[in-house]
């Protein structure tokens, strides 16, 4: 069966208005929103945070097309979990080319999931890698209108 | 002006993740050559890392490289041997 956003992706996923410019604090941000909306506990925030924020020093996950996706294998996640943030200005990402992030995907997966993570890193880097799709998104307040442009988009390359 | 076709066996742990990704780019960027990837029927450029991602290689999958330049036999090698390299 092919890999589907939608299985891990909700209204609840989109996140908008973010007041954090800088990585760390919007990173931090996110995982609240998670934890806000029960899609992780408090308990395993921290340590994803931590696992994230590791991740990030070695490297920037800013990967270009205003795109960035901190991610982190964590022991104690179930399956997936993605949350997309969009920023209308773009934010500081300590991107190597110093371009600025509008979309901040946050992809969460277990540990053992090394194939899933990786299919879903592709399925979504195919998706963003379109810069018409990334100015509609990044103009988006509406969850809705997200999900509908990324489920337009999803048919489109897969 | 060259072009240099090779072939590569990712030898990655974890296949080419973002972090083996974002070194490739790096690595590819340092060649005035342009550098595509070509995995069955896709070619995408290989000086950006959300192309590279969006392949989704694992490990032991049989990518092709092809570079076009001035120096396109050095970026082909090290490209290869980057890929071909098990650290992580």
């Amino acid at each position: 069966m092919a890999l589907n956003i939608f299985t891990y992706l909700d209204r609840q996923s989109i996140i908008f208005g973010l007041k954090q410019k800088k990585k760390k604090s919007v990173i931090a941000a996110i995982i609240e929103q998670l934890v806000q909306k029960k899609k992780l506990s408090e308990k395993d925030s921290k340590s994803v945070l931590k696992v994230i924020l590791q991740r990030e020093e070695m490297g920037s996950t800013a990967i270009g097309n205003h795109i960035a996706f901190p991610h982190a294998r964590v022991e104690s996640i179930k399956g997936i979990i993605i949350s997309i943030c969009i920023f209308k200005e773009g934010i500081d990402f300590d991107s190597l080319d110093q371009e600025e992030v509008n979309i901040v995907v946050l992809l969460l997966s277990n540990q053992k999931e090394v194939g899933l993570h990786l299919k879903m890193l592709a399925l979504l880097a195919k998706m963003l890698r379109d810069k018409y799709l990334v100015q509609r998104l990044k103009k988006s307040t509406d969850a809705n209108e997200v999900l509908e442009l990324l489920s337009k988009q999803q048919q489109a390359v897969v | 002006m060259g072009r240099v076709e090779v072939k590569a066996e990712v030898n990655k742990s974890h296949g080419l993740h973002a972090r083996p990704a974002t070194i490739f780019v790096q690595l590819a960027n340092k060649f005035s050559s342009s550098v595509r990837v070509v995995k069955n029927d896709e070619i995408i450029d290989g000086k950006s890392i959300i192309a590279i991602l969006s392949l989704g290689v694992n490990k032991g999958i049989y990518v092709k490289i092809i570079t076009e330049g001035e120096d396109a036999q050095e970026a082909a090698d090290s490209l290869k041997e980057f890929l071909e390299t098990n650290d992580g």
